[in-house]
């Protein structure tokens, strides 16, 4: 009897290019909270890859300051909402988004309405925040 | 060179209605006819994501070519149109009908069922007031519908928008509705007396989906999987009946043809097309002529034939906006296993601030992924993603229509280049979407005007008006109300195209029964 097929076709086993599989990481830390699988970078290296614009359209040392990169994206997002950076971090949602592991992160699977209401609260007071935060960065940085 | 007694250009809602009417007469259906791939989706769209046992989720959702990311990198598309099991609808149109146009973002269909394959199946009847500048009314069409509603199984109900909806006749038990629908109707039903004197009307879709077995079709199942694959039996698309009549030998089909122009000489029309594949040349005639491609390429054809780069063809669109509503006692609810992705409950306005009716289709977010929106709201990343958790089951969208009627600054041309040139003025809107979000407060739903959502000329997919329909047509891009084009002998327009004008309702319906009209008519100049 042979084996079931996985869920979703793994990619190719093949490495990711360190600044590339660095970028997965550390957005993948942001949204989730830990590094992202490999077959995951794969997969974000050949969305990038199939992208119009490519990986190079963002100035990698952006991911090599150690600055508050969910603050400047959102700083980013809030002036233009297809920049390069917001760009990569939907990739990531999508990418993650169909893979059972992440069901959770994205669907309620009981009621939780005080959960949700706290949850909607703390996310208004991080977007004032965030905001303020996020926009001092980029200014720094000269990102537009 | 082939011929027939009839030959019918494009197999979309219009194309397959107007040869239902005809078929056994001798119909040849002219089509290019992507067809959608075999889609491995089963069950229910959250049981398989949270486990999908032996299915590729990642092709079926995201596609192996990324065709889910399309909104990230390209213009706005609908989740249903990016969705990857839904990319045949659109395939082949940048090559086969390319456009120049700076403002009017056009889809154009060369799938076996046209657009269709991507309609949210609401199926409404037109009253005479939607009709208003036709050079026919309601009665005229009632018996097409009439037929149409028991040959598709429309599903329904003649509640509140009875009056607006046309007659119930033949309707099949309304769907359940998702938990938000409910509630919504429940407070609904508590002030409907204040809500109707402000011009607010709110009831049941009327669907093109089964709540029972019909015709040899089974139930729909609510597994909530509309955005990602097109092929449910249980939800009427016109790609069934071209099958069904394709296997009975009741129409001759010729697929993988792009018709490009017509000349008339004698008794007979002749059609010019071309292979869809490899441009090779292939000539058809006729006694008669049924243009039914798409109300764009309708009118392309008819300007081609006259190799005519000069005429300006009116454009209609239904202008569309988006408002987001949350009901925020359904913040953190857990998500509903069996729902239906598409319209949940319809609404017209009835006011002072818009001289016609304007018709809305609400409907909740569950179908689509959250990623598709989770960074419109004005939140960092990791909150967006728990706001897209917690207020996806709160969350109600109402879809406006606006009717739309000819304007000098909206129009279609031939360019000298063969391409179909569109020009579009985007309207004004806003201040009734300010006044819905006030009038949706008092159902408990609450929103922003500012976070409404104008969407682009064009993102409707209801085009209409380049040859339309006139009592005393003056031009010969103008028919008469039979359908047939001033000027020629045996040309009938049975698509949108000849729309002199375009309801807020969405106009699907009523083109299949117009086009099931003006067949009717064609087959009574038969020999």
């Amino acid at each position: 009897m042979s084996a079931p097929q996985a869920a979703s076709r793994r990619p190719e086993e093949r490495d990711v290019p360190a600044a590339i599989a660095r970028e997965a990481d550390l957005i993948h830390r942001i949204l989730f909270g830990a590094d992202a699988p490999e077959a995951l970078k794969r997969r974000y290296a050949d969305a990038l890859k199939s992208a119009p614009d490519g990986a190079d359209a963002l100035d990698g040392a952006l991911f090599e300051r150690n600055g508050d990169l969910e603050a400047i994206e959102f700083a980013l997002r809030r002036k233009n909402p297809s920049n390069a950076l917001t760009r990569r971090f939907r990739i990531m949602c999508y990418l993650a988004e169909v893979e059972a592991e992440y069901f959770a992160h994205f669907v309620a699977e009981r009621n939780q309405f005080s959960a949700g209401v706290g949850a909607l609260l703390r996310a208004g007071m991080r977007a004032v925040y965030l905001g303020m935060k996020g926009a001092y960065l980029a200014r720094r940085y000269g990102l537009r | 060179m082939a011929s027939a007694n009839v030959i019918i250009v494009g197999s979309g809602a219009a194309g397959v209605a107007a040869a239902y009417a005809l078929r056994g007469r001798g119909v040849l259906l002219l089509d290019v006819g992507a067809r959608p791939p075999a889609s491995a989706l089963k069950n229910n769209f959250y049981e398989l994501r949270r486990d999908p046992g032996p299915v590729d989720l990642f092709g079926e959702l995201i596609g192996n070519s990324f065709e889910s990311l399309h909104n990230i990198f390209h213009p706005y598309l609908s989740p249903k149109l990016k969705a990857p099991g839904m990319k045949f609808v659109l395939e082949g149109a940048e090559r086969l009908a390319p456009l120049e146009s700076r403002s009017f973002e056009a889809a154009i269909s060369f799938a076996a069922g046209g657009l269709a394959n991507a309609w949210g199946a609401g199926l409404y009847r037109a009253t005479d007031k939607d009709l208003k500048g036709f050079p026919i009314g309601a009665r005229d069409l009632d018996p097409y519908y009439d037929v149409l509603t028991e040959k598709i199984g429309i599903s329904g109900d003649d509640d509140d928008l009875g009056r607006y909806f046309g007659a119930a006749r033949g309707l099949l038990p309304a769907m359940k509705i998702d938990a938000n629908g409910a509630a919504l109707l429940g407070r609904y039903d508590k002030r409907r007396r204040a809500l109707n004197r402000a011009g607010l009307y709110i009831g049941r879709p009327r669907l093109a989906v089964l709540t029972r077995a019909h015709d040899g079709r089974p139930a729909y199942g609510y597994e909530g999987l509309e955005f990602f694959r097109g092929d449910n039996p249980a939800i009427y698309t016109p790609a069934l009946t071209l099958k069904e009549m394709i296997a009975r030998g009741e129409i001759a089909y010729a697929p993988g043809l792009l018709v490009e122009r017509y000349n008339e000489s004698g008794d007979e029309v002749r059609v010019l097309a071309r292979e869809s594949a490899g441009g090779a040349r292939r000539d058809f005639t006729a006694r008669r002529l049924i243009l039914a491609a798409g109300a764009l390429n309708t009118a392309k054809i008819a300007l081609n034939s006259n190799d005519d780069c000069d005429t300006r063809l009116p454009l209609l669109d239904n202008a569309v906006s988006y408002i987001p509503l949350i009901d925020p006692r359904r913040i953190g609810a857990a998500f509903e296993k069996e729902f239906f992705a598409a319209a949940t409950l319809n609404a017209v306005y009835d006011g002072p601030l818009w001289p016609e009716p304007v018709q809305m289709t609400l409907y909740g977010a569950a179908g689509t992924l959250r990623s598709d929106f989770l960074f419109d709201f004005p939140l960092a990343a990791r909150d967006a993603l728990a706001a897209a958790k917690y207020l996806t089951p709160a969350l109600v969208i109402a879809q406006l229509f606006y009717p739309d009627a000819p304007a000098a600054t909206n129009y279609l041309r031939l360019a000298p280049s063969g391409k179909l040139e569109l020009a579009y003025e985007p309207k004004r809107r806003g201040a009734l979407e300010a006044r819905l979000v006030k009038l949706f407060r008092r159902l408990g739903c609450f929103g922003l005007a500012r976070f409404c959502k104008h969407l682009a000329p064009g993102s409707s997919f209801h085009y209409a008006g380049g040859l339309p329909m006139k009592s005393a047509p003056r031009t010969g891009y103008e028919t008469d109300r039979s359908g047939r084009l001033a000027g020629a002998r045996a040309v009938y327009i049975a698509d949108a195209a000849n729309f002199p004008a375009l309801p807020s309702k969405n106009h699907s319906f009523t083109m299949m029964a117009n086009a099931m009209r003006i067949a009717a008519e064609v087959g009574r100049t038969l020999p």
